[in-house]
C-alpha cells in the first residue's frame, strides 16, 4: 500500500517514513505544502497523511483543492491542533480521520490500516481467499494453516492482490500501489515478484490462486 | 473629599434655589414697600399742601375780625391760619395719629394741631422748599411718617412775605404692619419651597442616577471569562453615551489583549506538541525492532537535539513569564556583544557549515552594552537560529552593530529570504496569524521570533524586521546603552 506523508518537521518526518516503510508501506514524503499537493495530484495513493501547519501551502488548502478536483483518496490529518473546531473543520473539508500530535505510532498504523480497508470495502482485518489467510494487523499469511515466510515487498504485493481479490489487477496498479515515487522503473520487476510470490503461495495438490491474465494483469483467487 | 453626584446635585439645587428665592423675595418686598410708602407719602403731601394753602400772612388791613364762632382763628406772631376743625377731625384727637405744626423761619412753633397738645414735632433738622419725608416715632409712640417743607403763604414766591415751614406727621403703623406681614410670608414660603425642593431634588437625583447604577451593574458583570460578548449596550441617556463608548473601546482593547494572550499560549502549546511527537515517534519506531548500534545512536542524537531545542524554548517561555509577571529581575552586567555573538554561534556553526553558510561577525570589540547576559544570549541565539534555518544553501549571514542616540543597534542579516512584505507585518506574532500556512515565518520548536519580540520589550529594547535588496532579511535589535531606571528599581 502506498502512502504520502506531508509533514515539515524533519525529525518526525524521518521517523514516520522509516516506521511506515518498516510496516510494509511504500511511502512518499514532502515537507512543503505545494510540493505535497503536486505529489498527491500526480500519484494514486491509498492514504495521504497531512499536517496542517506547512510552509507555502497549509494542509487544509491542500485538502480543499484535492476534494475540489474530485480526488477520493483517504486523507488522515496529523496535527498539533486539538480543538473541536479544528477537528470539525478538517473533517468537514473532507478528511477521513484526524489524529492529534503527539500520538502513538501503533495507533497511527491501526488508523492507516483501517482507512485502507475502507478503501477496498473490507471490514475485517482477516482476509480469506479459499485456503489463503492474511492477517492484515500482524501481516502474517497462512496457506492451509501453514505460515508462509514472505519478504516485506512480497507481502505488500500479496496484500494488494488480496484486497482486490477476484479482480484483474494491472501491472501499473501494482506498480503504483507498492512502489515509491523514486523507485527505479523496471518493466519486469512486477513479474519477477509475482514469480517469487507464486513459489511461496502455491502448493502442490491445491488449486492455483495467482493467475496471469494475458495482456491485462493478474488475478488472485480461484479462476472459474 | 470628592462629593457624590447626588450631594453635588442636591447642594447645587438647594443653594441655587435659595439664592433665586432671596432675590425674588427682595424684589417683591421692595416693590410693595415702595408702592405703599409712595401712596402714603402722596396723601401726606396732599394734606400738607392743603393745610399750607390755608395759611395767610397776617396783614394789618386784613384784621377785620369777622370769623364766626365755628371757625377757630389762631393768630400767632404774623401767621394767620384758619380752617374748619370739623373738616379735619383727625388732627383734633390726641390719639388720632395725625399731627401738624407750622414754624416760622426762626424755628419757633407758631401753630400746632390740637392733637399735639403743646408738644413739638422735632423731626427734620433742616427744611427746604422741596418736600422731605421721614420715618418717625409719633408723640403717641406709634410709628409714622412725616413730611416737611417751606412755603410762603399765598403761594407767591416773588412776594416779600416771610417763609414758613410745615410738618405733617401721620400714623403709618398699618403700612408697616402690612410690610412686616409680607416679609414673614415671603420668608416662610421660601423656606417651604426650599424644603420641598430638597425632597424633589432627592427624587429627581434618584431617578436621574438610575442609568448610572444600571451601567455600573452591567460593567460589574463583565469579567475575563465573558469578555468575548463584553459589549455594553447603548440604551443609555445621551449624557452617558460618551462614557459607554469609551468603556466599549476599553473592553475591545482588553478583549484583543486577552485574545492575543490566549492565542500566544495556545500557539506555544501547539508548538511544543510537534517536537514531543517527534521524540515519541522516533523512539517508538526505533524500539519496534532490534537494530544496529549506529541506528540507535542516530535516533538518540535526534531525540537529544529535539530535547535541547525544547529546553531552550521552555527556558525562553519561563523567562518571559517571570519577566512579565515581575517575578524575575534583569541581572545587568557589561557585555561584549562581539563575544556573546561568537558564543551563540558555536552551537549553530556545524549546522551552518553543513549547508555551506558563511558567517561574518562584523562587530567592533569595544562595543559593550549593559544587559542581562542569559536573556540577551537567548534572544541572539533565537535570531541566529532563525537566520540559519531560512538562509539559502551556500548563503551568507552577517551581523554588525552601531551606537547612536544612547542605543546600540545590532543588525542580523541573512540571504535567501522568501518572505513577502505583507507577511513581514506579522512576523513577530505567533505562527497562526493570517492564514493557516506557516509561510516560512516560523518553524517547529521555534516560536522564536514571537518570544524574542516580547523578551526584547521586557528588556526595554526594540526589535524590527526588514527586507532589504536581493532577498536579504534583516532583524534590527536596539538595546539601551544605559541601564533603564525601571530595571534599576527592580534590581534594588
Amino acid at each position: 500500500m502506498r502512502l504520502l506523508l506531508i509533514e515539515d518537521y524533519k525529525p518526525l518526518q524521518k521517523s514516520l517514513v522509516q516506521g511506515l516503510r518498516e510496516a510494509g508501506f511504500a511511502v512518499d514524503f514532502s515537507g512543503d505544502g505545494e510540493e505535497g499537493l503536486w505529489y498527491a495530484k500526480s500519484n494514486d495513493y491509498d492514504v495521504i497523511i497531512l499536517d496542517i501547519m506547512l510552509p507555502s501551502l497549509d494542509g487544509l488548502s491542500i485538502l480543499k483543492e484535492l476534494r475540489a478536483l474530485g480526488d477520493t483518496t483517504h486523507i488522515l490529518i496529523l496535527t498539533a491542533k486539538d480543538t473541536t473546531e479544528d477537528k470539525v473543520k478538517g473533517l468537514e473539508l473532507g478528511a477521513d480521520d484526524y489524529l492529534i500530535k503527539p500520538f502513538e505510532f501503533k495507533e497511527l498504523l491501526a488508523r492507516l490500516r483501517a482507512l485502507i480497508r475502507r478503501s477496498y470495502q473490507k471490514k475485517n482485518s482477516q482476509l480469506t481467499i479459499e485456503d489463503l489467510n492474511i492477517d492484515l494487523s500482524t501481516q502474517q499469511v497462512y496457506r492451509d494453516d501453514q505460515l508462509l515466510t514472505l519478504t516485506p515487498r512480497e507481502y505488500a504485493l500479496l496484500e494488494y492482490l488480496a484486497m482486490r481479490a477476484g479482480e484483474i489487477v494491472t501491472r501499473t496498479d501494482i506498480w503504483e500501489h507498492i512502489y515509491e515515487f523514486n523507485s527505479i522503473a523496471s518493466s519486469n520487476v512486477v513479474d519477477v515478484y509475482i514469480g517469487y510470490l507464486r513459489k511461496k503461495v502455491e502448493k502442490q495438490g491445491k488449486p492455483a490462486l495467482i493467475h496471469t491474465i494475458r495482456g491485462r494483469g493478474y488475478l488472485l483467487g480461484i479462476q472459474r | 473629599m470628592i462629593l457624590s453626584l447626588r450631594s453635588r446635585f442636591l447642594v447645587g439645587v438647594v443653594v441655587g434655589l435659595t439664592v433665586l428665592l432671596c432675590i425674588l423675595c427682595t424684589i417683591i418686598y421692595t416693590a410693595t414697600r415702595h408702592t405703599l410708602i409712595c401712596h402714603f407719602d402722596k396723601s401726606l403731601l396732599d394734606t400738607a399742601k392743603m393745610l399750607s394753602a390755608l395759611v395767610e400772612t397776617k396783614d394789618d388791613d386784613d384784621e377785620e375780625g369777622h370769623q364766626d364762632e365755628e371757625t377757630i382763628s389762631e393768630i400767632k406772631s404774623e401767621i394767620e391760619f384758619e380752617f374748619d376743625v370739623r373738616l379735619t377731625p383727625e388732627f383734633n384727637n390726641p390719639f388720632g395719629g395725625a399731627y401738624y405744626q407750622f414754624r416760622d423761619t426762626v424755628g419757633a412753633a407758631v401753630v400746632r394741631s390740637p392733637s399735639l397738645m403743646n408738644r413739638d414735632l422735632n423731626i427734620f433738622a433742616e427744611i427746604s422748599d422741596t418736600p422731605r419725608y421721614r420715618e418717625c416715632v409719633l408723640p403717641d409712640g406709634k410709628a409714622g411718617r412725616a413730611i416737611g417743607f417751606q412755603f410762603i403763604p399765598g403761594g407767591d414766591s416773588k412776594s416779600d412775605k416771610r417763609a414758613f415751614s410745615v410738618i405733617v406727621a401721620r400714623d403709618a403703623s398699618s403700612v408697616y404692619n402690612h410690610l412686616h406681614f409680607l416679609k414673614w410670608l415671603l420668608m416662610i414660603s421660601s423656606g417651604v419651597v426650599v424644603l420641598l425642593s430638597i425632597i424633589v431634588a432627592l427624587l429627581v437625583t434618584r431617578t436621574g442616577l438610575r442609568p448610572v447604577r444600571v451601567l455600573a451593574d452591567e460593567i460589574f458583570s463583565v469579567d475575563a471569562d465573558n469578555l468575548q460578548k463584553g459589549h455594553i449596550s447603548e440604551k443609555y441617556p445621551k449624557e452617558l453615551l460618551p462614557v459607554v463608548e469609551c468603556l466599549n473601546g476599553l473592553l475591545q482593547r482588553l478583549k484583543l489583549s486577552f485574545d492575543r494572550e490566549r492565542r500566544f499560549n495556545s500557539d506555544v502549546a501547539h508548538e511544543l506538541r510537534t517536537p514531543v511527537a517527534g521524540i515519541q515517534s522516533t523512539i517508538e519506531v526505533c524500539l519496534s525492532r532490534i537494530r544496529e548500534p549506529q541506528e540507535y545512536q542516530a535516533d538518540l542524537q535526534t531525540c537529544l537535539r529535539i530535547a535541547k531545542s525544547l529546553h531552550r524554548m521552555i527556558e525562553a517561555m519561563l523567562s518571559l513569564a517571570r519577566l512579565e509577571s515581575k517575578q524575575m529581575s534583569l541581572k545587568y552586567q557589561h557585555i561584549s556583544i562581539k563575544e556573546l555573538i561568537a558564543d551563540c554561534w558555536v552551537s549553530l556553526a556545524d549546522r551552518a557549515s553543513d549547508r555551506k553558510i558563511t558567517f561574518e561577525n562584523r562587530i567592533n570589540e569595544d562595543i559593550v552594552c549593559p544587559s542581562d547576559k542569559d536573556l540577551l544570549s537567548m534572544i541572539l541565539f533565537n535570531i541566529l537560529d532563525n537566520a540559519v534555518e531560512y538562509c539559502n544553501d551556500a548563503g551568507r549571514i552577517w551581523i554588525k552593530a552601531e551606537e547612536s542616540g544612547g542605543l546600540v543597534t545590532l543588525s542580523i542579516s541573512n540571504t535567501g529570504c522568501k518572505i513577502t512584505q505583507q507577511q513581514m507585518d506579522n512576523i513577530f506574532d505567533s505562527f497562526w496569524r493570517g492564514d493557516e500556512s506557516r509561510k516560512d515565518t516560523g518553524k517547529h520548536c521555534g516560536i522564536g521570533l514571537a518570544v524574542v519580540h516580547r523578551l526584547v520589550k521586557a528588556m526595554s529594547g526594540n526589535i524590527k524586521a526588514e527586507i532589504e535588496r536581493e532577498q536579504i532579511f534583516t532583524i534590527r535589535l536596539s538595546l539601551p546603552m544605559k541601564k533603564p531606571i525601571t530595571s534599576e528599581l527592580r534590581d534594588s
